[in-house]
């Protein structure tokens, strides 16, 4: 225990207590607790700095070894060599030392040779001539080239030598044959190689050497040709012995043979159609053409024929003018470029039909058919000039047949119509929906109805006091005839023609069949009748009292009363209220 | 009075745990006794000695701790030892060098649960 030894104890109660016990090594004094810094205790110091680092040990102080212990040991005398031998340190004197080393001569340079008097030396004696040697073999090594040697000991058949260097040698190697040797430039080794022409060869070779003793291309190729005086235009050709200038023929010579056995020419043309029969076996592409220069004409008429606008359309000149064409959605146009329907057709000329549909000779399908999508007939027209619409199929007993499912027949305010005229928008000029009009004005009719019921209301269901079975109102001016109009009716009724009729009304109403009393009643002014009333004439009051006269009188009903008011303007009740 | 850099205190009846870390040093393998005397220099047989036991760490729950010793007084033995004031030291004993610590207080005092 050299070390200092501190106990601290640690008793309870008390964290740690520390009563110190330190001890040094036995019998010596106890190191008390330094203070400050060493450089302070300076005998300490000083102590310290005559010591070496232990750093220093087996640095720059050799630590101890006992190899090193044996070789102190070992006490040699004077001249005395250390010497290793057999595993441990011994002293050698310089005789068994030498006799350790088993020098050979080898082992002597020339140098520590003394040769001075080699011409004394009894072996001299065995030159013949002392430098001429007329025998022997040389062993030794080569001799260099500063000794007229070349320092080479050994070859290859057709190794070259060449000088390497200031003093030295080198073997050239053979190569393959066929090539020459070539200078590396000066100061550099040769080589062997092949002969650049562009590079190793200066001179012309002239034609007697088989060169052409020229130097450019055209001289060369002249200096080989026939002169070229006076043979412009003319081609090369032999005269059996030498080349000569001929003078070349105008067209083709002569062709022996047939046109089969020349096999290339045969396939040739049998790859072009035949201009006339020729039969296409795929598709014929042409140019686009235009309006003016169609792709396909006729011969000696290249305004007039077939020629495509755009992709996926064709269309046909004639004259140079569009004819017709026909689009990418099959729509065609006749005289029409813009085509908004399946079929247009615009006519060319203010007096010519544009469209003529006509039959055959006894034509007795229909002339023309409008049909829906699955085929159903929408209208037609026969070839007797019967038409029938909505589904209807003409008639040779009807020239307009208008026809059609019930549901077909009602429009969305619930009014049915077999034929509804009516105008629109109609912001000037008379309005008149339809006008019958007699071809003369007054001896013939406009309308004429025929049948037991001119004009009759067909409506099967209860009668309706708002349904009209005809209705006239007078509009001046009735016609649009520009003839002056004299009188204007709303209706005129008269019986005229009666002569040899039994009877003759001009206004009738009721029927033996009738079974209402509304139907077989004349209502003015009024829109009931009476209960039970039947056949009787009913009046309603007057909308507006008269005011004015006229030339007869007016029968009215004022406030239920019938009043006649007279030309002078005296107003006498017929009947009271 | 002599003054002592510490001191310790227990009851009689009551187990007396003391503990001799060894702060510098190297101390393994040496012996270590601790035993209580009415005062220093006493000629009178040590009045009771402590059981001590070497550990690697003083503190056994701290494995930083420097070694020691650990001294023990049964409860059964300080049962056996009056009240008073007393002092105790150690002796540390390797390879022939002894080292004797300074001499702690050590209060012994009258207990008064389980007094016989």
């Amino acid at each position: 225990m050299a070390e200092a030894i501190v106990l601290e104890w640690v008793l309870p109660g008390a964290t740690t207590a520390v009563v110190t016990a330190v001890a040094g090594p036995p019998g010596q004094a106890v190191w008390g607790t330094f203070t400050g810094v060493l450089a302070d205790q300076a005998d300490l110091q000083a102590a310290l700095d005559g010591r070496l680092a232990v750093s220093a040990v087996g640095v720059t102080v050799q630590g101890y070894s006992a190899e090193l212990a044996t070789v102190a040991g070992l006490a040699p005398s004077n001249d005395d060599i250390i010497q290793r031998k057999a595993g441990a340190w011994t002293r050698r004197t310089p005789v068994q030392f030498k006799t350790d080393l088993a020098l050979v001569k080898g082992d002597v340079g020339l140098g520590n040779v003394e040769n001075t008097a080699l011409s004394a030396w009894g072996g001299s004696a065995n030159l013949a001539t002392v430098g001429t040697v007329t025998a022997g073999t040389w062993t030794a090594g080569a001799i260099a080239p500063a000794y007229g040697g070349t320092g080479l000991t050994s070859y290859a058949v057709g190794d070259l030598i060449y000088a390497s260097g200031a003093a030295t040698l080198a073997r050239l190697a053979d190569v393959a044959t066929g090539n020459v040797l070539v200078s590396g430039g000066i100061g550099a080794a040769p080589a062997w190689g092949k002969v650049g022409l562009a590079s190793h060869v200066s001179g012309t070779l002239p034609v007697a050497n088989g060169g052409t003793g020229q130097t450019t291309a055209g001289a060369a190729l002249n200096a080989l040709l026939p002169a070229q005086a006076g043979a412009g235009g003319k081609f090369l050709t032999s005269d059996g012995t030498n080349p000569a200038w001929g003078t070349p023929v105008t067209g083709w010579g002569t062709i022996t043979g047939t046109l089969s056995a020349q096999a290339d020419l045969q396939t040739a043309l049998d790859a072009k159609l035949a201009v006339a029969g020729g039969l296409m076996t795929g598709a014929l592409g042409v140019v686009a053409g235009a309006v003016g220069t169609p792709g396909i004409y006729a011969s000696g008429d290249p305004n007039t024929g077939l020629w495509f606008p755009a992709a996926d359309t064709m269309a046909a000149s004639a004259g140079g003018q569009e004819a017709w064409r026909i689009d990418s959605l099959a729509r065609v146009g006749v005289n029409m470029t813009t085509l908004a329907a399946q079929f247009s057709v615009q006519s060319n000329g203010a007096a010519r039909v544009a469209s003529i549909i006509k039959g055959a000779g006894s034509q007795s399908a229909n002339m023309t058919e409008w049909q829906a999508s699955n085929g159903t007939l929408l209208a037609a027209i026969d070839a007797g000039g019967h038409m029938s619409i909505n589904k209807a199929v003409p008639s040779s007993s009807v020239i307009l047949n208008i026809a059609g499912a019930s549901n077909e027949r009602v429009d969305t305010t619930g009014n049915a119509y077999g034929i509804q005229v009516g105008l629109t928008n109609q912001l000037s000029g008379n309005l008149i929906a339809m006008q019958f009009q007699a071809e003369s004005r007054y001896s013939g009719a406009g309308v004429t109805l025929v049948g037991v019921q001119g004009i009759c209301s067909v409506n099967s269901g209860a009668a309706s006091t708002a349904n009209l079975m005809i209705g006239f109102q007078a509009q001046s001016p009735i016609l649009n005839s520009g003839a002056t109009v004299t009188a204007a009716y709303g209706v005129r009724i008269d019986a005229q023609n009666t002569t040899g009729v039994g009877s003759a009304w001009a206004l009738y109403a009721g029927g033996a069949n009738d079974n209402s009393y509304l139907a077989h009643s004349l209502l003015i002014g009024q829109t009931s009748v009476p209960a039970s009333l039947k056949g009787g004439l009913v009046l309603g009051n007057a909308a507006a009292i008269p005011t004015g006269n006229v030339a007869g009188g007016t029968v009215y009903v004022e406030a239920g009363a019938l009043k006649y008011r007279g030309s002078s303007g005296t107003v006498t009740v017929l009947a009271v209220a | 009075m002599t003054a002592f850099a510490a001191a310790a205190r227990f009851s009689r009846g009551e187990t007396f745990t003391v503990a001799l870390r060894i702060a510098a040093g190297d101390l393994a393998g040496a012996i270590c006794r601790m035993a209580l005397k009415r005062a220093p220099g006493d000629s009178n047989p040590e009045l009771a000695v402590l059981e001590t036991t070497y550990l690697d760490h003083v503190d056994t729950g701290d494995l930083t701790s420097p070694p020691g010793w650990s001294g023990t007084l049964a409860a059964e033995v300080s049962e056996t030892l009056p009240a008073g004031h007393f002092v105790m030291d150690a002796r540390v004993e390797k390879l022939g060098v002894v080292i004797q610590t300074d001499p702690v207080a050590v209060e012994i005092t009258e207990r008064v649960t389980g007094g016989a």
